[in-house]
């Protein structure tokens, strides 16, 4: 049997260079070896942080990281057994009311549950009021909110007037095509995210922000 | 009313792949993986052989324009910038008001697809198929109207364009029926079957510029179609 620390490596290459399927035999072996699942889920990370390095360098496709995720997923999935974590950072997500596209949303809530938030999706064509209400009744510190129309958008400032007031602990970052970081900070926004690569840092940003009291 | 179904021929299938993998982010310095192309080439056959593309397009003539926009019978079209472009074309005025569609099959596919990177590659080829199915239905009005009668014509222009309001879907869904091509608007004015296009073009004698960029002094625009230098005089 290879030594634990050549099975994380190839774990992590089977993420980034996606030739083969993490739930088969090199998962197994890894498993099979007695491998930490806390290490196993950092080798699976350190592939997927790779495939992100080199989309942000635009060495790679989107699509390729859309594929390296599925494979974290996979990964993941087997060393839970499919059970739904209990810990992590609790985060409500979903598109406005009106807005029809979730693909930007549903990419961005698979990095975020990959990077261990514990995911509240709302979907799409959500009313401001249910955004406010899945704050609260999932206590979220963190709300992603998600416009690609310039007409619903607008909808966004007053979801976050009001999740400030009820819950101003929660930190707001929003994204979609639309959207700038100017319009952010002018609706009270805590946080925009312009692409899926950077949303990850974006959010501890405005998290910390919002923890510390540091105007944006 | 006219309808129209466009038919995918091979050129089109491979003018859609070309432009899909140009979208993705593929060109000639990534090599594409097997996977990713085993996906594309799956979904490029699925569309090819379940989507039954359609358009339909009425022409009506510019009745006035003043600061209100553009009237013609179906209502007003509400846009200062295009309004100044009708306003400085000659001839006789036409507008085409176009509603097409890839039908709800691929929404279905999308809605029912578990993989991130099958729904982004579905979602991808179908932004790029409407584009190429709406051009084979301009292909046909003008083909009937603006070339033999050696007229012009502007690139299309939709609700949600510049300053036009996604409201002005309004006017095009009253010209038209596309309930006939299976088109509906939402109460947010958005189109379902999500892969569907709205526009309208003008059509006279002369036509000075594709689109009324030429008219807008917005500076570093993300949806600029014309070089802002080139018609730097007629920006106010």
């Amino acid at each position: 049997m290879r030594e634990k620390g050549v099975l994380l490596n190839n774990l992590e290459e089977v993420v980034w260079k996606h030739n083969d399927k993490i739930t088969g035999e090199t998962l197994d072996e890894a498993l099979n070896a007695g491998i930490a699942p806390d290490d196993i889920r950092h080798a699976l990370l350190q592939g997927f942080e790779h495939v992100r390095r080199r989309l942000m360098s635009n060495e790679v496709s989107i699509v390729d990281m859309l594929l390296c995720i599925d494979r974290v997923t996979e990964g993941l999935n087997s060393i839970s057994g499919g059970k739904a974590t209990e810990e992590g950072i609790p985060l409500v997500i979903g598109v406005v009311e009106g807005d029809p596209h979730d693909l930007g949303k549903n990419i961005i809530a698979r990095i975020y549950k990959t990077y261990g938030y514990r995911v509240f999706d709302l979907g799409r064509d959500v009313p401001g009021k249910l955004f406010v209400k899945g704050v609260q009744e999932n206590k979220a510190n963190v709300l992603a909110l998600s416009a690609m129309m310039s007409t619903t958008m607008v909808e966004m400032r007053s979801i976050i007037q009001e999740v400030k007031v009820k819950s101003p602990d929660t930190a707001v970052i929003v994204g979609g095509a639309p959207v700038d970081e100017t319009l952010a900070k002018s609706w009270g926004a805590d946080g925009y995210a312009e692409t899926a690569v950077t949303v990850l840092e974006e959010t501890q940003a405005a998290i910390e922000r919002v923890r510390e009291g540091i105007p944006w | 009313m006219v309808t129209v179904e466009p038919e995918l021929s091979n050129s089109l299938i491979q003018k859609l792949r070309n432009n899909t993998l140009c979208k993705l982010g593929y060109d000639s310095t990534k090599a594409m993986n097997p996977e990713i192309e085993k996906m594309l080439n799956e979904a490029i056959i699925e569309a090819e052989n379940t989507l039954s593309p359609k358009g339909i397009y009425h022409i009506l003539p510019v009745l006035a324009t003043n600061s209100d926009g553009i009237h013609t019978e179906a209502g007003i079209i509400k846009s200062t910038l295009f309004r100044r472009l009708v306003e400085m074309c000659k001839g006789e005025r036409l507008i085409v008001f176009m509603v097409t569609t890839l039908g709800e099959e691929l929404d279905i596919a999308y809605e029912s697809e578990e993989s991130l990177p099958r729904q982004l590659i579905l979602h991808t080829i179908g932004a790029e198929l409407i584009e190429l199915v709406t051009d084979e239905v301009e292909m046909d009005w003008k083909t009937r109207v603006v070339k033999p009668q050696g007229l012009q014509c502007s690139w299309r222009f939709s609700p949600g364009y510049c300053d036009w309001d996604l409201e002005g879907q309004g006017v095009i869904f009253e010209a038209l029926d596309p309930g006939l091509i299976g088109v509906q608007l939402t109460s947010h004015f958005v189109m379902r079957p999500s892969k569907s296009i709205s526009a309208i073009s003008i059509i006279a004698k002369e036509v000075p510029f594709p689109a009324p960029c030429a008219f807008c002094g917005k500076r570093n625009c993300p949806w600029r179609r014309l070089p802002r230098r080139k018609h730097k005089s007629l920006v106010s």
